[in-house]
């Protein structure tokens, strides 16, 4: 546990740290187009981290998927089941800090962009997941028809944004994002934040689980 | 020379084991009619409804049509796809199935022909039906909207059959299905409206809806072996 309190610090530390830089250090861009982006592109350094950890948490689900149908080892399911609702919470924070930013930059909460798009379907596949598991008693079976689904729900999202690809987005570049060298920096900083974050939380809700099943053991 | 006569009669007997599943299947539904009724008085129920609601708005956006039309297709499918293998599990012939020499992947392909089957009877009867009641103007080729309102169905059926087994032993499957089929058939329901539009409403013609065609070739063959990747852990009891 020692760790954790450790790890979450350190997070917690930089998200200060990186917070700070963000609101108050680094001065508004220039932005003659669309004067509200001047002081909005600071939005940038908390939705891209924690939709970074999301679809990580989507991606170990997927691996975590395909091992557990490999191995049968029940662990995999844990950290999948674990994995996914971690990833379900962050990817909430990714759609709302982005509607609340979409607003202003394009005048539409909702735009259907293809990000947009592939974040609120990736979203209902993994609450099905978890209407699945909901549905039925813990084990194998279970497990199993889990883990099925989560190799289907991430190919489907992979096409969901194959096939919004077709239209033009309004999204800007996240590869081609040009920074300068301390916002990149900041913005590196962020995204380890968030990920740590994440696999703690991950962590501490397998723990959560283990010990619920001891306790009921007894 | 004698191996590949052997390999050739391998491949031959198992496409013969997924045809006669399918063709038992059929042939017990026509006996029966219990789900294709169903499926073709809730649909057309459905085009009524939609009709009477949208039509006047459909008459000035025909844009909205092929969306409708996919609706309609999409709820009666979520009704009457899952029963392949309910009907299986309710009458206890399930575990029968299984223990046929069959592997996991001809049963499901056996199930998606009849699914197919089911659903392509559907659309030969609904779209039509459609046409009359939103008197659709229609600018395109209406073989190739058949075709491409086919190709769209045969990645649902795939994608429907695949998991419907996943609800089998689950409270509520009726209600869960949908739940966790529709994310799912998102991408290909769009895709499939898109290129139907184009085709009804833009008068295009095959080649300009290459890109869509593509999309829903590549999820119904991604689906497909993701499907038969992993029907044995389905199935398995």
């Amino acid at each position: 546990m020692r760790k954790i309190y450790f790890s979450l610090a350190v997070a917690f530390a930089m998200f200060i740290y990186g917070s700070y830089n963000v609101l108050l250090v680094f001065p508004p861009i220039s932005s003659p187009a669309n004067p509200p982006m001047e002081e909005l592109y600071r939005n940038v350094f908390f939705h891209v981290p924690i939709n970074a950890s999301g679809f990580l948490g989507f991606t170990i689900t997927l691996f975590a998927s395909i091992l557990y149908l490999k191995t049968r080892d029940t662990k995999y399911d844990l950290i999948a089941a674990k994995s996914a609702k971690v990833g379900v919470f962050f990817i909430t924070f990714t759609l709302l800090t982005g509607m609340v930013w979409a607003k202003p930059a394009w005048g539409t909460y909702w735009n259907w962009d293809p990000r947009e798009t592939t974040a609120l379907i990736m979203w209902f596949v993994y609450l099905g997941y978890f209407a699945l598991r909901e549905a039925m008693p813990a084990g194998e079976p279970r497990a199993r028809a889990s883990a099925v689904l989560g190799v289907f729900g991430y190919a489907s999202g992979i096409f969901t944004l194959l096939s919004t690809r077709i239209f033009p987005s309004l999204h800007p570049p996240t590869l081609g994002l040009k920074l300068e060298p301390e916002m990149g920096m900041t913005l590196g900083l962020m995204i380890t934040a968030a990920i740590i974050v994440f696999l703690n939380l991950v962590y501490l809700e397998i723990r959560l689980e283990r010990l619920k099943e001891k306790v009921i053991r007894g | 020379m004698r191996r590949h006569t052997c390999a050739s009669q391998v491949r031959e007997v198992r496409l013969k084991a997924v045809l006669n599943l399918a063709s038992k299947d059929i042939r017990a539904e026509l006996r029966t009619k219990h789900t294709i009724n169903f499926m073709l008085l809730f649909s057309g129920l459905a085009v009524i409804f939609f009709s009477r609601i949208a039509g006047n708005y459909v008459a000035s956006a025909p844009e909205m049509g092929a969306g409708l039309l996919w609706l309609v297709f999409l709820f009666t499918g979520m009704l009457g796809l899952g029963r392949a293998f309910v009907k299986e599990k309710e009458l206890g012939t399930l575990d029968g199935l299984k223990l046929t020499p069959m592997s996991s992947e001809e049963i499901l392909a056996g199930k998606a022909i009849y699914n197919l089957a089911l659903m392509l009877g559907i659309q030969s009867i609904i779209f039509p039906l459609f046409i009359i009641f939103f008197d659709f103007p229609i600018q395109g080729s209406i073989v190739l909207a058949f075709g491409v309102l086919t190709l769209g169905n045969l990645s649902f059926v795939i994608v429907s059959s695949a998991l419907s087994t996943l609800v089998l032993n689950a409270r509520a499957r009726e209600l869960l299905l949908p739940v966790i089929l529709l994310p799912v058939l998102f991408p290909v329901i769009v895709t499939s409206v898109s290129a139907l539009n184009r085709v009804l409403v833009g008068g295009e013609g095959f080649l300009n809806i290459l890109g869509e065609i593509k999309i829903i070739l590549a999820y119904a063959v991604v689906m497909s072996v993701i499907a038969a990747l992993t029907f044995d852990f389905a199935l398995e009891e």
